[in-house]
């Protein structure tokens, strides 16, 4: 029971700090996004809670967690983001209604409807059965989570001890996911893997709501469809793995990035920087939060518009902060250097440039077969319709990440011996890019032309 | 056409031809077929939990892990149950045929907070007094498979033991039994051919 009540307050975090952009998201919307956004806050708020040496235990974590609640909730009724005027307009049931009210559903919609219906359930019952069993989430996550536990603490004097392969190991990734385990321990639940459930359930809804702001309803779910039946997507529904969630970060908040740029919505600007951070707090190794920061330096700059540019490159750059400042703090006090265990070195090797530009492409790109045949087709299309001025944005940050991906592998190559080996870590860690790609494709296939909207970059002209 | 223009809520001609639209989208309704296609199997499988026959769903936590790990839960049991939480256990390389009695990190999840060591294959590698061992696992290998050389069978040199404490019947679900000998522990014994188990090392002798 504490237990749903704990879930349902972190839910309900998110939707109070989306509620002060409500204009700039659908009610459905923010329903999906509350979850991952309140807990990622949620899990920064423990760590906080953690380094302040307050000790967590489930009456501290509640209570605070409560409070901010509490202070979101009455901070909304003060900007008069509530709009009632007596207790019984609480349930405004004309307007949950209007809600529900949707214009006739054609067959393909039911079916779509109930085959996303069934997947989510399918996911639930997977991770409502199985314990927590993977590989990295027993050596990791979770072992990290029963320590956070036990410890009542981070857990600094059990992380800390071991040989320097172990404690470096403890600190390789942020503690996302550790403390959200550890966040269902402490409130009585034996099992945390349904959060990945619901990670599963936010994705799908918020793609689906991301694409319906370009596409049509019928469209945005068979897209929705898509990528909710793709076996990867769908497999890390079911495991405690940090990659669902970096995923639905990375992948989301870039995408609504790129909306912002369209409509200068800032609720959507706020929640791409707040998605981006969390994407850094839920895998800090791979740099791909570059390339949104790279891409909106550019924008910024080039159209002047340098508070967003500010206000985005403090968010994200203060969720690194927080982890990164952590981690030194952890290893210096252990006597340093020594810990991070990366002796690593970068210098000019042009067959290993295109080794590692061939491996990337391939694991990155082709491997997801689907995204990949899409990426290639809506490319073709683009460019054989000279359309290619109108997704320059878009092709950009994919370049942008693309490239990253390509310079991380050629930094690997020349440190590693074993560096093309770990083709399962870069499919996984593509999913995020998957996500961009059944964007891309929606949009470019089936976007409605109510208006022609075109992006160009004021010194840039495209020809073909 | 019309059905689908409406569908798809285009106000105006689209710069897609007629034909180009439909294929498209007869492209994806297929991309969804092909991706159920390739998900079936995934689902198909966890389906399983459902079968009345065998109630996995409402089966407690440790069958539920005997069911996704095998023996290798049990002997993890086993170990927790004849050693000491403090206890500093010497495990074998990290490799096949120990994929994950070797994998220190792996196996802690299981024995913390009992320590965990790497030893090598044919030598401890570590110095048992310095490094303070006290047990020193006794693993078959839970895999065929050879990695760097590997064989099955660890370890391979000589323990001074006060005791090898052997698991009996270690296929049989929940089954923590021990089998004790008070002798020292020689690699080539054929009674230790594929046993599991843990050696508690004589400390005045190592």
């Amino acid at each position: 029971m504490l237990l749903i009540f704990g879930v349902f307050l972190c839910f309900l975090l998110g939707f109070l700090i989306l509620v002060f952009w409500k204009d700039d998201f659908r009610c459905g919307e923010r329903l999906f996004l509350s979850f991952p956004l309140g807990l990622g806050m949620n899990t920064l708020i423990m760590f906080i809670q953690g380094r302040l040496n307050i000790p967590l235990d489930e009456k501290i974590i509640l209570f605070i967690l409560v409070g901010v609640v509490l202070f979101l909730f009455i901070l909304a009724i003060i900007k008069r983001k509530f709009s009632f005027r007596s207790p019984r307009d609480f349930f405004i049931w004309e307007k949950i209604f209007k809600m529900f009210k949707v214009k006739k559903i054609n067959k393909l919609e039911i079916i779509l409807i109930f085959l996303l219906f069934f997947l989510v359930c399918w996911s639930f019952l997977v991770t409502l059965t199985w314990p927590v069993i993977t590989w990295d989430a027993l050596s990791l996550y979770d072992f990290r989570a029963k320590r956070f536990f036990e410890t009542h603490s981070l857990a600094e004097s059990v992380l800390t001890k071991g040989t320097r392969e172990q404690i470096s190991y403890n600190y390789s990734y942020p503690f996302f996911t550790s403390l959200a385990h550890a966040f269902v321990y402490f409130l009585g639940g034996s099992n945390p893997k349904f959060i990945y459930s619901l990670a599963y359930l936010s994705l799908i809804g918020s793609f689906y709501f991301v694409l319906r702001r370009k596409v049509s309803r019928t469209i945005s779910l068979l897209f929705t469809a898509i990528l909710a039946t793709d076996k990867e997507f769908l497999y890390h529904s079911t495991i405690a793995y940090t990659n669902l969630y970096f995923a639905l970060f990375l992948g989301i908040g870039s995408i609504h990035l790129l909306q912002w740029q369209e409509n200068n919505k800032n609720g959507q600007l706020i929640l791409s920087a707040l998605f981006v951070g969390l994407a850094i707090w839920t895998r800090s190794q791979e740099p791909l939060w570059i390339a949104p920061l790279v891409f909106l330096l550019v924008y910024g700059v080039l159209r002047r518009k340098f508070l967003p540019l500010f206000f985005y490159f403090s968010t994200v750059l203060s969720f690194r902060q927080l982890w990164e400042s952590y981690r030194s703090h952890i290893f210096e006090s252990l006597g340093g250097a020594h810990l991070y265990l990366l002796k690593t070195s970068f210098y000019f090797d042009l067959t290993k440039i295109f080794l590692s530009f061939f491996y990337a492409i391939k694991t990155f790109l082709v491997n997801s077969e689907v995204s990949f045949a899409f990426f290639i087709l809506v490319l073709f299309l683009v460019v054989i319709k000279k359309e290619m001025g109108k997704y320059l944005h878009i092709l950009i940050l994919m370049f942008l990440f693309i490239v990253i991906v390509w310079g991380g592998t050629y930094f690997f190559s020349l440190n590693f011996s074993w560096w093309n080996k770990i083709p399962g870590s870069i499919i996984r860690m593509s999913m995020f890019f998957q996500i961009l790609i059944f964007y891309f494709a929606a949009i470019a296939f089936f976007r409605r032309e109510k208006k022609e909207i075109s992006f160009r970059l004021p010194e840039i002209k495209f020809k073909i | 056409m019309v059905y689908l223009q409406k569908m798809l809520e285009f106000k105006k001609i689209h710069y897609l031809r007629k034909i180009e639209i439909e294929l498209l989208f007869l492209l994806i309704l297929a991309t969804l077929v092909f991706n159920i296609f390739l998900s079936s199997s995934l689902i198909k499988s966890e389906l399983k939990v459902l079968n009345p026959l065998s109630f996995q769903i409402f089966l407690p936590y440790e069958a539920k892990m005997w069911l996704k790990m095998g023996f290798l839960y049990d002997y993890a049991n086993f170990i927790r149950k004849n050693t000491p939480s403090d206890a500093v256990i010497l495990i074998p390389p990290q490799g096949f045929p120990w994929p994950m009695t070797g994998n220190a990190l792996y196996f802690r999840y299981f024995l913390y907070p009992r320590q965990l060591i790497n030893g090598k294959e044919k030598e401890p590698g570590v110095d048992f007094k310095k490094e303070n061992i006290d047990y020193v696992l006794l693993a078959w290998g839970e895999s065929g498979t050879s990695e760097y050389g590997f064989t099955n069978g660890w370890p391979k040199f000589f323990v001074p033991a006060r005791r090898i404490i052997y698991q009996k019947n270690i296929q049989e679900t929940g089954n923590l039994e021990a089998e004790i000998a008070k002798k020292d522990f020689y690699p080539d014994d054929p009674t230790n051919f594929k046993r599991w188990g843990l050696i508690e090392i004589d400390k005045e002798r190592r």
